[in-house]
């Protein structure tokens, strides 16, 4: 019956633009840096075709071990710390019936600051002496529980983490509560005549509707903090002694400060390789829930 | 079905259409030829660029900052000057980011063989390289035709093989800048070897002060202190000597040097914290009163005779690192650089070249060098036979620096960028107490081997 | 209103009391800094402001030219975010409810492979592109036109991503009526599909402005001529590396902020309020 859309005129019209752009500055980028990967290079003089001695070199490579390992914690950390808090938050902003607008926009204050103002900002909290949350220990408890926050290697990257949370938490509130808040009325009335309480309502009726909100921040999560850079590089610049060094910040310390960028391609290229097959897990895990849901 | 395989025709004819378009304008935007200007080098020198005649010049400098406005403004100074004495002549400026020229833009560029006429360029490892794909133009002629060769204070930085690629605007030096009202306030005298170092750092942290400002993020920064530490003890041809693989790092002084630097960290003479602070944080822990010395370059000067200091104005000192005893190298000599400098296309051609020259002739003067001291407070390149007005700090650093035995550039200009990289991480295990001034040693000597053999 | 539901609103509201405060706690030191001295900042880090002054305010916004740099800003953000938002829309709307399964699906991937690459891994590319590209003659080069192009393109998977999601979630009944109405497929597009999706599409010009307005390095590589500059340009002027001028700074990132948190404010009602025409897939 859908005649009107199967309309191949206006499909192609409508994806074209989209796909010119995306071909023109993203793609041909993307295939150009690739082929650097396959090269010892230094940006500068002749490139030198070295076949796969970039990859091989990158299997050993303890500091990309380490770089991955890190990633890996930050995805971890926006997975079990920052999407639950992002839910618990959207929810109770949901139920709450005053001063809704108030909260809505306090917690997305955050989200507009760039990422270079925040890693100020949060370098003056961190400070060892003078930062605000070692004088607020000192304050409650004995001077040796005070910390140094960016620069001990244990804590350093659980430092940039609750930075990169501060700031990036409010959006995905934004996302869950619009998907929260669009649920019909009558599911939930009709869930309330059947007794069923507040915890088991978000429980059982609102989580299993704002699934696909949820996919949505999932995905981005995986994608966001395995190739996330900016904030590790102006908070740490992946120190103290590599310890918070991520995938990204390595790739361009590589590529451009010891100037082997064929190198730095290829760590991009690693990169690209891995994230593909996280979210490639991630796209099937969530399909085959669907079907059994 | 049909249909679908249709739009996917014309979806794929129209992406091949696209990549060979841009493919053909890349090309496009590349085409001067990258040894065009080479010729135009060895044209005569004595060639005028006739008045009338109509020549643009690029200019990309970095300074954008609030910071740097003084200096943007002599350089506009100059700028305006030399178009007004050459009609025709006009100048394009454009400042960026330091950082984004010098990581991304400057070297796509050089890449692709097409940098701005004029640009900043640092001595050393990235010069190196731009001169090795013939991106620079070679200013002996010029220099020698204008006979200013010998006025600079040194051109080591940016002489390759006997030619001078670029011209240093300025330098600096790096030692110990010091709170002089608590050196006062404690009774210590400035210490002129290691161990009397070692009995005031211990004074003043009894008196609960912090000896050394720190901000050890970045990793030249830590560095600098460490370089002169080593100097001390292995003299700075050793540092040549392990690119030539006829030194190791794990050589006895230079493990001798890596343990007086630990010996620093260990006493806690160093700002708590340090590995995650920011360079601005350095020089704000000494304009604080917080910590009574910070070793660091002399580009810091502006800011510690500025308004900053405060009830501090005035009270900021300088001094040599101090010697230590029974080490192998120069010990009352400086790290002293010139090293920022200008750097001139290889594609210009000979009006061009004719502009540069008269560029040069007035960028390059006593007076121009004279007020960037004093106005700027940025060590001159050249030297200088008139040092009246220049206020009591950069007095001290010139005093400094006229007393030093010898000047030698930092480590990370001799041994290549990776190997720079490691000692960074190297110094930053040291400061975090993780590892041993051996394993250190071993671990840089291990990413040496490895650059050596790269070569 | 029972007893019980009125002691759980009250916890919720502390609860998120607490949150906010901390959650801005940052700002407001930001914001007190501002009307601060550098020596007042590096003394007393954490003071209260002894009195109200604008000499930041003045400073940041002559030194940084922020005037100026500003109106750029927001030129080059709001253009480039309405392409994204047309292009990204129509694409969308075609791979979800148009019905060319296989294609759609090749293009949904397609796009969403923008998501995982490292955009700092393409800048060189990217520039030497822009350097060699010309339109009708001009050079793409140093225009706010290739910082439009290439921010639009960049925001395009993630705003795709996100309003695909959104329009699979709309019921076909609506579109049904449409059709029954003798609507093609693009009058369903502008008349039914882009009001429904207006919280979606409220929703991610919020996020690509934000992050258009804060983009630096990109436009540091395109605009060469002082005149073209936008608004980052401005802010790390006061942050060189080696010494920032927080008193400064503070102010001209509260200058910065402001017109988005106003972008933010009059457009978040929109996405409540355009959401109850749609309703979520379970």
């Amino acid at each position: 019956m859908n005649k009107a859309l199967k309309n191949p005129i206006t499909y192609i019209a409508f994806i074209i633009p989209t796909l010119l752009l995306y071909a023109l500055f993203f793609c041909y980028p993307v295939i150009v840096s690739f082929i650097y990967g396959f090269f010892r290079w230094d940006g500068i003089t002749e490139k030198v075709f070295i076949g796969f001695d970039n990859f091989v070199r990158l299997w050993d490579d303890e500091v990309f071990r380490k770089a991955l390992l890190n990633n890996f914690y930050f995805m971890v950390f926006s997975l079990i710390v920052n999407i639950p808090l992002v839910f618990l938050i959207s929810i109770i902003i949901s139920k709450v019936r005053r001063m809704r607008d108030f909260y809505k926009s306090a917690v997305f204050v955050p989200v507009v600051i760039s990422t270079a103002t925040v890693a100020i900002l949060f370098g003056v909290l961190y400070n060892y002496d003078s930062g605000l949350i070692n004088q607020f220990i000192r304050l409650v408890a004995p001077e040796s529980w005070a910390r140094e926050w960016l620069s001990d290697p244990k804590l350093a990257l659980l430092s940039i983490l609750i930075a990169n949370a501060w700031q990036n938490v409010g959006f995905f509130i934004v996302l869950c509560l619009a998907a929260i808040l669009n649920i019909p009325k009558e599911i939930v009335e009709a869930s309330k005549i059947d007794g069923v309480n507040g915890w088991q309502e978000t429980w059982s009726i609102t989580l299993p509707l704002v699934k696909p909100v949820l996919f949505v921040m999932l995905l981005l999560s995986v994608s966001g903090t395995m190739k996330v850079l900016d904030i590790v590089q102006i908070m740490t610049n992946g120190g103290p002694f590599q310890s918070t060094e991520v995938m990204a910040t390595y790739m361009l310390k590589v590529g451009f400060r010891s100037m082997e960028l064929g190198y730095g391609s290829a760590i991009g290229v690693a990169m690209f390789i891995i994230i593909l097959v996280l979210t490639g897990i991630l796209q099937r895990l969530t399909k085959s829930e669907e079907v059994q849901y | 079905m049909k249909k679908s395989i249709t739009s996917m025709a014309v979806l794929l004819v129209s992406i091949m259409l696209v990549a060979s378009a841009c493919g053909g304008n890349n090309n496009g935007g590349n085409n001067k030829p990258a040894n065009e200007g080479t010729d135009a080098t060895n044209a005569p020198a004595e060639t005028k660029a006739p008045e009338a005649k109509d020549v643009t010049l690029s200019l990309r400098h970095t300074q954008i900052k609030e910071t740097s406005k003084t200096r943007l403004k002599i350089l506009e100074d100059v700028v305006a000057k030399t178009q007004e004495e050459n009609k025709g002549l006009t100048f394009k400026l454009e400042g960026i980011d330091e950082i984004v020229n010098r990581d991304q833009k400057l070297k796509a560029e050089m890449a692709a063989g097409n940098p701005p006429d004029i640009f900043e360029v640092f001595g050393g490892a990235d010069l190196n390289l731009y001169v090795k794909a013939g991106r620079m133009l070679d200013l002996t002629p010029i220099i020698d035709e204008l006979g200013i060769k010998d006025k600079f204070a040194s051109l080591d930085e940016f002489t390759i093989d006997g030619k001078v690629y670029g011209l240093p605007f300025g330098g600096y030096s790096e030692a110990i800048f010091y709170n002089k009202k608590i050196f006062s306030e404690l009774g210590l005298e400035i210490p002129t070897t290691w161990t009397q170092l070692l009995e005031i750092s211990d004074k003043i942290k009894a008196a609960g002060y912090t000896p050394f400002g720190l901000a050890a993020k970045d990793g030249w920064v830590n560095g600098m202190m460490w370089n002169t530490v080593m100097e001390r003890h292995v003299g700075i041809d050793a540092f040549s000597k392990v690119v030539s693989g006829e030194a190791k790092w794990t050589d006895e002084n230079f493990v001798k040097g890596l343990t007086a630097y630990a010996e620093l960290v260990n006493k806690d003479l160093f700002t708590k914290g340090a590995l995650g602070l920011a360079y601005a944080d350095q020089g704000a822990q000494l304009l604080s009163g917080k910590a009574a010395m910070v070793f660091t370059g002399t580009w810091d000067a502006n800011r510690f005779s500025g308004d900053e200091a405060g009830d501090l104005k005035g009270q900021i000192g300088y001094f040599a690192f101090p010697s230590i005893e029974g080490g192998a190298g120069d010990q009352t000599s400086i790290n002293a650089s010139y090293s920022n400098g200008f750097g001139f296309s290889a594609n210009l051609n000979e009006d061009q070249i004719a502009a540069v020259k008269k560029f040069i002739a007035n960028f390059y003067t006593e007076e121009v060098q004279k007020r960037t001291l004093v106005e700027d407070k940025l060590l001159p390149s050249m030297k200088l036979s008139d040092l009246s007005g220049v206020d009591p700090l950069t007095t001290e650093i010139l005093t400094v620096m006229a007393n030093a035995s010898s000047s030698w550039k930092a480590y990370d200009a001799i041994v290549q960028p990776a190997v720079g990289a490691d000692i960074n991480v190297g110094i930053q295990e040291l400061i975090g107490k993780v590892s041993t001034p051996e394993k250190v040693a071993e671990k840089i000597q291990a990413s040496q081997e490895k650059a050596n053999a790269a070569q | 209103m029972t007893a019980r539901m009125k002691n759980s609103q009250w916890w919720m509201h502390s609860f998120l009391f607490v949150y906010v405060v901390a959650l801005l706690f940052p700002l407001l030191w930001l914001f007190m800094s501002s009307f601060k001295t550098n020596r007042q900042i590096t003394e007393n880090t954490w003071s209260f402001p002894t009195s109200f002054n604008f000499d930041n305010y003045v400073a940041a916004w002559s030194t940084a030219n922020i005037g100026k740099y500003a109106l750029n800003s927001v030129f080059v953000t709001v253009t480039a975010c309405l392409l994204t938002l047309l292009f990204a829309a129509m694409t969308s709307f075609a791979i979800s409810r148009m019905k060319y399964e296989k294609m759609n699906k090749a293009v949904y991937q397609f796009i969403l492979l923008g998501l995982l690459v490292p955009a700092g891994a393409l800048f060189i590319p990217l520039y030497r592109l822009i350097q060699g590209i010309e339109l009708f003659g001009h050079k793409l080069y140093d225009t706010h036109l290739s910082l439009i192009l290439v921010y639009s393109t960049y925001a395009l998977p993630i705003t795709v991503f996100i309003i695909y999601a959104f329009m699979l979630s709309i019921p076909s009944e609506l579109e049904e009526a449409g059709i029954m109405d003798g609507l093609g497929a693009s009058g369903l597009f502008f008349r039914i599909i882009v009001p429904i999706s207006v919280p979606a599409l409220v929703t991610v010009f919020i996020l690509n402005f934000i992050g258009n307005w804060n983009e630096y390095i990109l436009s540091q590589l395109f605009i060469t001529s002082e005149s073209l500059r936008t608004l980052p340009t401005g802010m790390a002027t006061f942050n060189d590396g080696y010494r920032t001028n927080f008193a400064s700074l503070s102010a001209a990132v509260i200058i910065s902020i402001i017109p988005v948190l106003l972008v933010y404010v009059f457009l978040q009602r929109q996405i409540i309020e355009g959401m109850t025409a749609g309703s979520v897939k379970g």
